[in-house]
């Protein structure tokens, strides 16, 4: 019987090629999509299992308040890790990790030119992180690695990076021009691992986290810890309630260093709480975690491309239910026919359901094509590696094969059980030509429901890259635009050198300034606590404020178009007579509560109560993502010594037009002044763009979703109308008889299919409006939803429909009469 | 082998019924030949619906081999088309995507009757029906007459008691028309089978031994045939 249904099948489907083919394409880009985004959703899922104590290994978080600035981080204090291992039986291991930044590593070759990179990948590590983790290695031992001073374990890339085929055990790299010797390599870590690195230092080598071993205030390391039973929720939440009285009995006295009582902030409400996050929850069930980890992921967004991508699947099978449900005129004689030979329900149920999953299985072999096909956009799009090997996993066929089956039956179902309950008397009356299409409410339904998805998420993604130029362009108080920005720090340890090669680059003729800066707005800042005196002012201030800073020069304010709308910038190059002054932004004005800010004093306690003047006040601008309102910052004198810098960079403004001879006269200057690192550079406003990856991907998944959403409904709503005016050629013909215009017989067809989208644009704005509304309360500063995008969003779907349809109905009005009225 | 008391058929429109059939009383023997006929809307269609369980009366009893008929469920009523009933269609109603071969087989694998016998049965029917050169082509490419026989072929192969007719020359010309009415005539006189047709043709009415004239909606009367009749 099964092979009877499938020849049946195939016959309709070579009779019918058109509405075939029309639903081949639809569900094969429709399972195309649903199996590239199960792929992308499962990899995000599969985060971090791989480990075999997985569920043994936790990073350590703090839940902090202190004033107003609250949130939950992975940044550390050294001492913490220390601290865990030695007061908690139930932790086996704790190790802590410290971020290298970007770092010069060099290979020294006899006779030869260096082989030298920077590096974005170098962290100092405890001796017991590899064996924490029980990171599988090539060469050495995970528990002795890290053990002795100047040791070097490199990750599988970076050891063929440097050594090729070559052991590298042994070998000596420089890093920041130090030489450590390699002794292990460590296995390629899978893409779906939290943790990356590709080089790893003892610890006890970095002194800077070694200085801060008393500090619960200096969150600059990252602290991993294995327990010795698999973490339970109940475990956890067990070990967490032990760690206050840890905390309160070693933290107040680094507090107390820094002028602050701890106990006291505390009972004004402040939190300062360890917490541990289990591995396998880290990468996505942690929204709004800031972290130095650049690997986590986005749950919410994860579970919205999943959702979204079934959706696509299941518009996909809307335009095959429609479309055979719309032919059950002409199949229900076939079922009359049946059933009057003898057929039960069941067997013609089975006969449908066979053609369905005939058409997705065909859908599935066309998806195959286009999924492949369309890997490496979607590599691009996601950021993943994927291979073809990957797209044909096991564990992938069975999903792509569970999909098919899954579409064929939503395609399905309902027509089987719609069709086969047709009625023999019914349809088989000597002249039954005419069962009125079947069911077309349900179908005028699906269409609705395709377009309001269509037009919502047409809606969402404008949105989405509306305020994503917003973010990336709009730029009051600062000008992002033709900034070089050059990392010296590492490369420069010298100020007298770094001074003199910004000399040499702000004498080229192309640039009007350059500054060296401690971090930069979009690359970070240095924060602390400082005192804002009450002044002659009657008013109070406020009396602690956390203000985000940066150390400059007097060339700060005109290398970054920042604006001094009062006082006045930085009076002199060698900064004497500012080393006390600072330059505070409105915001920090504001949240201070100075009338007259000008002359008025902030004292630091942090540094044997330091006293800064104001000296001027600029124009607030966004030191990050638009998504956190402007914090109070400050600009201080490098004189002022405030900051031992871990971060410096020159920011070079270029004259508009010469970027190009720019970056490679800054080049020349570059290779002369610092040889032993490669020319480094970045621009201020793509360091901008790049806060916004998160966002930049949304942006194009849904364009992309969108676009695929579009396509499938108007292929389905093609179809329709071809059908529609087969259906009604014989009106169409009479009409024209009776003197109908070919506009007036064209606006009769399209009206109908019109109609449904003009519903559609009705349901879709409520629910568009609501998601939109939900998205952008994420973000402090943001572009607002306006009438007009709802009306320009809905002409464009009709527009799009009309077309979609009127190309079907001209060509049945055009249609001569006599031909459609000949037949019977 | 069928019983009808007091058929009854009406739709209702608006607030009146409007009956198409009325007090219908019949009684149908295993082995006749029953033409039923009438003018345009007197109900004969329906009521060979009926008969042929594919529409339900709205009141009366049907009794087909001792069985009430109201009493089948769709289950019941499939069991019947299997085993004992075949139509015939004015419209010939082939499936346009089988060819003659498969349509003709399509009952027999409803029936579960094995491959090899379904074979068997096959061969002998194109064989009967002269129509074994055409067994591969698809039923547009037959004539309506070839058609027909197709239909019929179909209606024959599972080997019912009762064959139930519908106009089945009404889209013919009459040399074909003939054709068809002999074929009946022999498988009643042959075969036994019990033919019920419904027909707007007094010459064809003729081929069967007893006439139902109905009018709208009742039996005007009854008219017997007798036999060779037709030359």
């Amino acid at each position: 019987m099964l092979s009877h249904h499938l020849l049946l099948a195939l016959r309709n489907l070579r009779r019918r090629a058109f509405f075939s083919a029309v639903n081949i394409t639809g569900l094969g880009v429709g399972l195309a999509t649903c199996w590239l985004i199960g792929l992308y959703v499962w990899h995000e899922k599969s985060f971090d299992r791989f480990f075999p104590h997985a569920d043994r290994i936790c990073a350590v978080a703090l839940d902090l308040k202190m004033g107003e600035d609250e949130g939950k981080t992975t940044n550390t204090p050294p001492p913490l890790g220390p601290r865990l291992a030695a007061d908690f039986p139930e932790i086996e291991f704790a190790a802590r990790t410290f971020y290298l930044q970007e770092s010069n590593v060099r290979l020294e070759k006899p006779g030869q030119a260096p082989l030298s990179f920077a590096e974005t990948g170098a962290y100092a590590a405890d001796t017991s992180f590899l064996e924490l983790f029980d990171f599988p290695m090539l060469e050495g031992d995970p528990a002795t690695a890290l053990d002795h001073s100047r040791n070097l374990v490199l990750s599988e890339k970076a050891a063929q990076k440097y050594f090729g085929k070559n052991s590298a055990m042994g070998q000596t790299l420089l890093i920041n021009d130090r030489p450590f010797t390699v002794s292990g390599v460590a296995k390629q870590l899978p893409a779906a691992s939290t943790v990356q690195f590709d080089f790893l230092v003892p610890m006890a080598d970095f002194k800077v986290v070694e200085r801060f071993s008393w500090s619960w205030i200096w969150l600059q390391v990252d602290t991993w810890v294995r327990l010795r039973e698999a973490a339970t929720p109940a475990s956890l939440a067990a070990l967490e309630a032990k760690f206050p009285a840890m905390v309160r009995k070693h933290a107040p006295a680094a507090f107390e260093r820094i002028g602050q009582n701890f106990e006291e902030q505390l009972r004004k409400g402040d939190r300062w709480n360890v917490q541990l996050l289990t591995l396998p929850s880290l990468h996505l069930d942690h929204p709004n975690l800031s972290s130095r980890l650049t690997t986590l992921g986005d749950g919410t967004q994860v579970m919205m491309f999943g959702i979204i991508g079934l959706l696509i699947l299941i518009l996909a099978s809307m335009n095959f239910m429609n479309l055979t449900t719309a032919r059950a005129s002409t199949r229900a004689r076939e079922v009359g026919v049946r059933k009057a030979l003898g057929s039960d329900r069941g067997t013609l149920v089975g006969q449908f359901l066979t053609e369905s999953m005939l058409y997705s299985g065909l859908g599935m072999v066309l998806a195959t094509v286009l999924a492949g096909a369309s890997l490496p956009l979607f590599n691009q799009l996601t950021g993943l590696e994927l291979g073809i090997s990957q797209l044909f996993a096991w564990q992938n066929l069975g999903l792509v094969a569970g999909l098919t089956v899954l579409t064929g039956l939503l395609g399905g179902l309902y027509p089987a059980f719609f069709l086969s309950k047709f009625q023999s008397g019914k349809v088989l009356k000597t002249n039954a030509g005419s069962i009125k299409g079947g069911h077309a409410g349900v179908r005028n339904g699906l269409v609705v429901f395709q377009f309001s998805a269509t037009i919502a998420l047409m809606l969402c993604s404008w949105l989405v890259l509306r305020q994503l130029e917003f973010a990336q362009k709009s730029s009051p108080g600062l000008n992002r635009e033709h900034v070089l920005v050059l990392p010296v720090l590492r490369n420069l340890e010298n100020p007298t050198e770094v001074e003199s090669f910004r000399q040499q680059i702000a004498q080229l003729p192309e640039v009007s300034a350059v500054s060296r800066a401690t971090f930069l707005p979009s690359l970070g800042s240095f924060g602390d606590f400082y005192e804002p005196e009450q002044g002659e002012q009657n008013r109070a201030v406020t009396s602690n404020l956390l203000l985000s800073s940066y150390l400059g020069d007097t060339r700060l304010v005109p290398a970054l178009g920042l604006d001094i709308i009062a006082g006045r910038n930085f009076q002199d190059d060698t900064g004497l007579g500012d080393s006390c002054s600072v330059i505070l932004n409105e915001a920090a004005v504001r949240a201070i509560g100075w009338e007259n800010p000008i002359g008025k004093w902030l004292r630091y306690p942090g540094n044997q109560n330091q006293r800064f003047q104001v000296v001027g006040v600029m124009r607030d601008f966004h030191l990050g993502s638009v998504r956190t309102a402007i914090e109070p910052a400050a600009i201080f004198h490098h004189s002022s010594n405030t900051y031992k810098v871990y971060a410096s960079y020159l920011a070079v403004r270029m004259q508009p037009g010469t970027e190009k001879t720019c970056i490679e006269k800054t080049g020349k200057l570059w290779a002369a002044a610092i040889p032993n690192a490669p020319f480094q550079y970045d621009f201020l406003d793509e360091s901008f763009a790049r806060i916004y990856r998160s966002e930049a991907k949304m942006g194009a998944v849904l364009s992309v979703f969108t676009g695929l959403a579009l396509f499938i409904g108007c292929l389905g709503l093609f179809a329709l109308a071809v059908f529609t005016s087969e259906q009604r050629t014989k009106e169409i013909g009479v009409r024209k008889v009776l003197g109908a215009s070919v506009a007036s017989v064209t606006a009769l067809l399209a009206r109908d299919f019109i109609k449904l989208v003009v519903i559609a644009i009705f349901i879709a704005s409520p629910v568009a409006y609501h998601f939109m509304h939900q998205w952008l309360s994420n973000f402090a500063y943001h572009v607002d939803i306006q009438a007009w995008m709802f009306v320009v969003a809905g002409l464009a779907a009709i527009i799009i429909a009309f077309l979609t349809v009127s190309f079907q109905s001209i060509k049945a009005a055009l249609a001569n009469p006599v031909q459609s009225l000949r037949n019977e | 082998m069928i019983e009808l008391k007091n058929i009854e058929r009406y739709y209702p429109t608006g607030a009146v019924k409007t009956y198409v059939l009325r007090y219908i009383n019949a009684h149908i023997a295993e082995g006749e030949f029953v033409s039923i006929m009438g003018p345009s809307g007197s109900g004969k269609s329906t009521l060979l619906h009926i008969l042929g369980m594919l529409d339900e009366p709205t009141d009366g009893e049907y009794w087909f081999l001792g069985e009430g008929v109201h009493k089948f469920n769709e289950r019941r009523r499939t069991e019947m088309y299997r085993e004992y009933i075949g139509f015939v269609f004015q419209a010939y109603h082939l499936i346009d995507d089988l060819t003659v071969y498969e349509n003709l087989e399509t009952p027999l694998m409803y029936k579960k009757v094995p491959s090899g016998e379904r074979k068997s049965r096959i061969a002998d029917i194109l064989d009967r029906f002269n129509m074994v050169a055409k067994k591969d082509l698809f039923p547009n490419q037959l004539s309506g007459g070839q058609q027909q026989l197709v239909g019929i072929a179909r209606a024959l192969i599972g080997r019912p008691k009762l064959i139930l007719a519908d106009e089945p020359t009404g889209n013919l010309q009459s040399p074909q028309a003939r054709e068809i009415m002999e074929i009946f005539k022999t498988l009643n006189k042959e075969d036994g089978v019990t033919i019920i047709q419904v027909t707007h043709s007094e010459e064809n009415a003729r081929y069967g031994n007893r006439i139902l004239h109905l009018k709208d909606g009742r039996v005007e009367n009854e008219e017997l045939i007798k036999d060779g009749a037709v030359s």
